[in-house]
């Protein structure tokens, strides 16, 4: 059976079971004999400068298609980094954990200090830090985006979305003088962008 | 513009070298009264007079600040013409040149405005005051002997104490701030070279170029004792079986190795935003399975080294494991032309919470956050600067970053709020140079070029096993077995043949062997040339044998043992330092060695490149003496005082 989130292209499918690698995807297949799944439908909403992160828990029933809903909780997000070229890093906090919220639109995959992969095939990458004090938690690896389309003015031609690779870097770390954890994000362009495809004026 | 000339005047008998002092083990060892020698000359003649201290940094480096009005000035060591350049930063002017009689190598601004200059060659630090204009050249107060050259200088957080590094005498001397009369000094490991002081006071951090380590002295306790912190990560398990392959690395108990080690850490920052922690640029290094044959320095396995930068707690004095670690898959050769593998100066920027890194080779400044818990993965920014960047400081006030490269002789301007704009470079007044300078200079530069494929596949420089043109301290898997790399700054006047096994009958046709086992593809003729013309012309370290006391006895009576028939060293290292230039079979034939004959070594500053042997099996003169007995001389049948009194000479050779 596939299940596919209506909820638009910024929804992702974030599957965790035990026995199956976790995964973020648009969709999801799962067997019938797998019993009732898990299934965490995420959205990224950004209007206006401000950021929320609507999370809705389902339990799935391949058998019998049933969706029993378990909860749902609508989270403001912090910009913590941005990069000229559109891509940007949300963010927020749980106790002494911080949570990332990466758009990503086409394919991400990072990597801990550990070897353990994160990837997404959705519209975000989700990466979870939590280091206790004298330890730090290192997430690095990189994910596609487009930069934005730039409509055409009097005088310049329009320019289209040009897809570019980023390079992440995130760090959470406390030593013995934190206070708390200190959070550490960058982000650049990997790719030196072409020059862009110049569209003819209409 | 205008200059001075004056030659530093030492307190004479102030210091004593420590180059000659035995024992590997950092130990606390204080000054007694009678060594500080009181002195009024090194205080401020005009105090008050001239640019003041810009910041908060306590840390000297080539390129120090100061602040007149509203004038940023900028001090600038230059080691080639052995002058203190003093620069407006704002306008991009020299204002005034200081000859300083020796090879400056580091400018540190004490809080009541005199510029200490530390000189390598001439085993003094000057103190020096400014003038009430910047035009006119620093005036000189005194100078202070310390043991071999001194390089790195910094001010405890009270201001009340200077701390001076000293390269080849191992140690770390606490001046009083106002007198520069010594209060105490400790010895140190191998190689120390920049120091920090926590923000507590209570702790001084010093990096060493060689061994894989930091040293952290204890400031307050009546006798310093000195705390080994290990920059490889296997305290915190980051190690690997020691022989590789396999079905050894599967055995249980197998013996552990680090996974890398620690080399090039010439440069310490502290931290701002967040407070609390020392940074210290280095390079991780793989020398290979040592008991294998490979195909060149290293098995390949992995890139033999990735540039890293440690970040160390000053509470705990504990390194962050996760700056010391490298994943399997990072180190890709593709990425080697970008690597730092040779970072020599740091300086952190508060506003932008980021550290600025100088990078030898690459000619580059690189831009790392601060905050990051491993800041060679948390690049944001770099420039392209003028060759050979040995200094930065940060203006705060200007915005600005001051990089020095001491090749080009020239500073580079970074704007540090302005996106992609690149550095303005500033010339700044040279010495007339002589023809024959012009291959030590080319020469130089290849010597230092990382990330050029004609010298090494995976972007090693020359630099990288040479720092200084000394040893890594490393002992490397190649065709012919493990080789420990030699020291080549002042070892190589009448010391053919070259190479362990004497396969080179000069130094130009072991370059060339040299390049081929590093996979690059070679370098032109005059090239070679050029590098010979520097390795030949390298700074050796300056030592000082006591001419009277009881250790001129000691030593004299050393020199007397190595050259009696009973032992036997003369004979193949004749005249002390010369050699015979013969192979012999010391059995000492290692388990991947190709030959069991190797050429005799000279013994040029044997005291200063532990470990010993072609395989690196002694990790001190004295294990080498005693654990090599009868196989190369005969020592087991002296008394204790005259194995003492051989190792003593035997450090000043």
């Amino acid at each position: 059976m596939e299940v596919t989130s209506d909820a638009g292209d910024d929804a992702c499918l974030a599957i965790a079971q035990p026995g199956r690698d976790a995964f973020r995807s648009t969709s999801a297949i799962f067997d019938r004999s797998e019993g009732v799944v898990p299934v965490r439908v995420e959205t990224l909403r950004d209007a206006g400068g401000v950021a929320t992160l609507t999370v809705l828990d389902l339990w799935v029933d391949p058998l019998t298609l049933g969706v029993a809903r378990a909860g749902r909780v609508e989270l403001p997000l912090a910009r913590i980094a941005d990069s000229a070229l559109g891509a940007v890093v949300f963010g927020f906090r749980a106790s002494d954990s911080v949570h990332l919220v990466v758009p990503a639109s086409q394919s991400g995959q990072v990597q801990t200090s550990e070897g353990q992969l994160i990837s997404t095939s959705c519209a975000t990458l989700r990466i979870d830090l939590a280091a206790a004090r004298g330890k730090a938690a290192v997430v690095t690896g990189s994910f596609m985006k487009q930069t934005p389309a730039v409509p055409a003015t009097e005088t310049e031609p329009a320019v289209a979305p040009v897809a570019v690779r980023f390079g992440l870097a995130a760090t959470l770390s406390q030593t013995s003088r934190d206070p708390e954890p200190v959070l550490s994000v960058v982000l650049r362009p990997l790719d030196e962008l072409p020059a862009p495809p110049r569209q003819s004026k209409r | 513009m205008k200059s001075a000339v004056y030659t530093v005047l030492g307190l004479g008998g102030l210091a004593a070298s420590l180059a000659g002092c035995g024992g590997a083990k950092p130990t606390g060892a204080a000054v007694t009264p009678s060594q500080a020698v009181a002195s009024a000359r090194c205080e401020r003649r005009a105090p008050g007079v001239g640019a003041a201290r810009a910041d908060e940094r306590r840390e000297s480096s080539p390129v120090a600040l100061a602040r007149l009005g509203s004038r940023t000035i900028a001090y600038i060591a230059d080691e080639d013409d052995g002058v203190v350049h003093t620069v407006d930063v704002a306008k991009g002017e020299e204002l005034s040149v200081t000859q300083i009689g020796g090879a400056p190598s580091q400018v540190l601004v004490t809080k009541d405005g005199r510029v200490l200059v530390s000189l390598r060659d001439r085993s003094q630090v000057a103190v020096l005051e400014p003038a009430d204009s910047p035009e006119r050249p620093l005036a000189p107060l005194c100078a202070v002997d310390l043991p071999a050259e001194p390089v790195a200088l910094a001010a405890t957080p009270d201001d009340s104490t200077i701390l001076v590094t000293s390269g080849w005498g191992r140690a770390l001397s606490a001046l009083d701030a106002d007198h520069l009369t010594t209060r105490f000094r400790v010895t140190l490991a191998r190689e120390p070279r920049a120091v920090v002081v926590s923000d507590d006071g209570s702790k001084a951090f010093v990096a060493h170029v060689v061994g894989s380590r930091m040293s952290a002295v204890d400031l307050k306790a009546p006798d310093h004792p000195v705390r080994t912190v290990d920059m490889t990560g296997e305290d915190a398990g980051l190690s690997r079986p020691r022989r590789r392959g396999v079905v050894a690395g599967l055995l249980r108990g197998e013996p552990r190795a680090p996974e890398r080690m620690g080399c090039q850490s010439f440069a310490l920052a502290k931290s701002v935003d967040p407070p609390g922690r020392i940074f210290a640029p280095q390079v991780l290094v793989d020398p290979g399975d040592t008991e294998q044959s490979t195909s060149g320095y290293g098995d390949g396995f992995r890139a033999a080294e990735v540039a890293s930068i440690a970040v160390i707690d000053d509470g705990t004095g504990a390194p962050l494991d996760s700056s010391l670690k490298i994943a399997a898959h990072e180190g890709q050769v593709a990425q080697a032309q970008r690597e730092c593998l040779l970072p020599r100066a740091i300086a952190v920027d508060p506003a932008r919470r980021s550290m600025l890194v100088t990078c030898l080779g690459i000619d580059a400044v690189v831009e790392y956050d601060a905050a990051s818990a491993d800041p060679r993965q948390s690049e944001r920014r770099r420039w392209q600067v003028a060759s050979g960047p040995t200094g930065v400081a940060v203006d705060q006030v200007g915005r600005r970053a001051i990089v020095w490269s001491q090749f080009d002789q020239a500073v580079s301007v970074i704007a540090l709020d302005e996106e992609a704009k690149r550095p303005t470079m500033l010339a700044v007044s040279r010495k007339a140079k002589a023809a024959r300078d012009g291959d030590y200079a080319l020469g130089r530069r290849l010597f230092h070029a990382a990330g050029d494929t004609r010298i090494a596949a995976d972007g090693r420089a020359c630099a990288s096993c040479h720092p200084d043109g000394r040893d890594d301290s490393l002992t490397w898997s190649t065709p012919e077995g493990p080789r420990n790399t030699p020291m080549l700054a002042g070892r190589l006047t009448d010391m053919a043949p070259f190479g362990w096994n004497g396969a080179s009958d000069t130094v130009g046709s072991h370059l060339h062997h040299t390049l081929q086992r590093l996979r690059g593809r070679g370098l032109e003729k005059h090239e070679i040339a050029a590098l010979e013309a520097f390795v030949g012309g390298m700074r050796a370290p300056s030592t000082h044998a006591p001419a009277a006391g009881p250790a001129a006895t000691r030593i004299a009576r050393g020199k007397a043992v190595f050259e009696s028939a009973e032992t036997a060293c003369a004979s193949c290292h004749t005249g002390g330092a010369a050699v015979d230039g013969v192979a012999h079979d010391v059995q000492s034939k290692a388990k991947a060695d190709t030959d069991l004959k190797f050429d005799t070594p000279s013994l040029r500053f044997v005291g200063g490149t532990a470990p010993y042997f072609h395989d690196g099996r002694y990790r001190t003169l004295r294990e080498l003496l005693v654990g090599s007995d009868g196989k190369m001389g005969h020592v087991s049948h002296l008394p204790a005082e005259d194995v003492d009194a051989l190792e003593a000479y035997l450090r000043t050779l």
